[in-house]
């Protein structure tokens, strides 16, 4: 693969979690599904090494529909300066699916972007389960130039380490 | 410094890149420049995907335009985009 090296040097080997964004994650999911639709956040924090730590749970401003969401450029734009003023970094996305989890080829070709290493988790069933343990999650990673590879459930225990938010580094 | 060079920075989730350019040349070059920049830092697009970018409330989607036709100054911030968006 192309680009081996650069993912070798970007990708995030762990990514601590604190429970409230997955909290606030899921309470927000749900709030689109009750009402029929698909949802979005981001997750931003920080970047050390192949390690991250979310700090942020971001909710865009988003146009949904029962099966698809779009971000406006304009809250792209807001996004961008937002992390500028925070210094932060995009480290996820999150969004639901009224049905299965999967990764649709506009998931694949409309990410809020291409950083190598970037998560994108698919909740099922409009978010109608707790998140606590992401057990009903599927998780790809952008490997580069557009590809994305799969996390296995191993994976997903080895890599998101969710924990207390006082206990997060 | 020459009074046609610009210092520019462009940025995007949260990264961002520094860019130098006379005002004269096109938009397309610091698209360019941006994207190579951006890929040192792990950001890694498919080749057939362009992304946007915006100066304030300007779309810069006019590549061939320069710098100075958009009236871009020393110092201004560009956001690079991608649209976003996803679902089943």
């Amino acid at each position: 693969m192309i680009d081996d090296e650069l993912y070798y040097k970007f990708s995030m080997k762990k990514i601590f979690v604190p429970l409230n964004i997955i909290n606030e994650t899921h309470l927000y999911l749900r709030s689109h599904g009750k009402m029929g639709h698909e949802g979005m956040v981001l997750w931003s924090g920080t970047k050390l090494g192949s390690e991250a730590t979310v700090k942020t749970c971001i909710h865009p401003a988003q146009k949904c529909t029962a099966v698809s969401y779009d971000i406006p450029l304009e809250e792209s734009q807001t996004i961008n300066r937002i992390l500028a003023e925070k210094s932060e970094v995009i480290i996820a996305q999150v969004h639901s699916h009224p049905g299965a989890a999967f990764h649709s080829s506009r998931d694949d070709a409309m990410p809020f972007t291409y950083s190598i290493g970037f998560l994108s988790l698919v909740v099922p069933n409009f978010c109608d389960q707790q998140l606590l343990n992401l057990s009903d999650v599927r998780i790809w990673e952008h490997t580069g130039s557009g590809n994305w590879s799969e996390l296995s459930k191993t994976d997903i225990n080895d890599r998101l380490i969710l924990r207390k938010p006082e206990v997060v580094r | 410094m020459n009074k046609n060079e610009v210092d520019l920075t462009v940025r995007h989730g949260g990264n961002e890149v520094f860019i130098s350019a006379n005002q004269h040349q096109k938009i397309q070059h610091i698209l360019d420049e941006a994207l190579r920049k951006f890929r040192e830092q792990g950001i890694v697009p498919p080749a057939n995907n362009t992304p946007f970018l915006r100066y304030g409330s300007t779309d810069l989607s006019d590549l061939n335009r320069s710098i100075a036709d958009y009236g871009i100054p020393d110092k201004a911030v560009l956001d690079l985009l991608f649209r976003a968006g996803g679902g089943m």
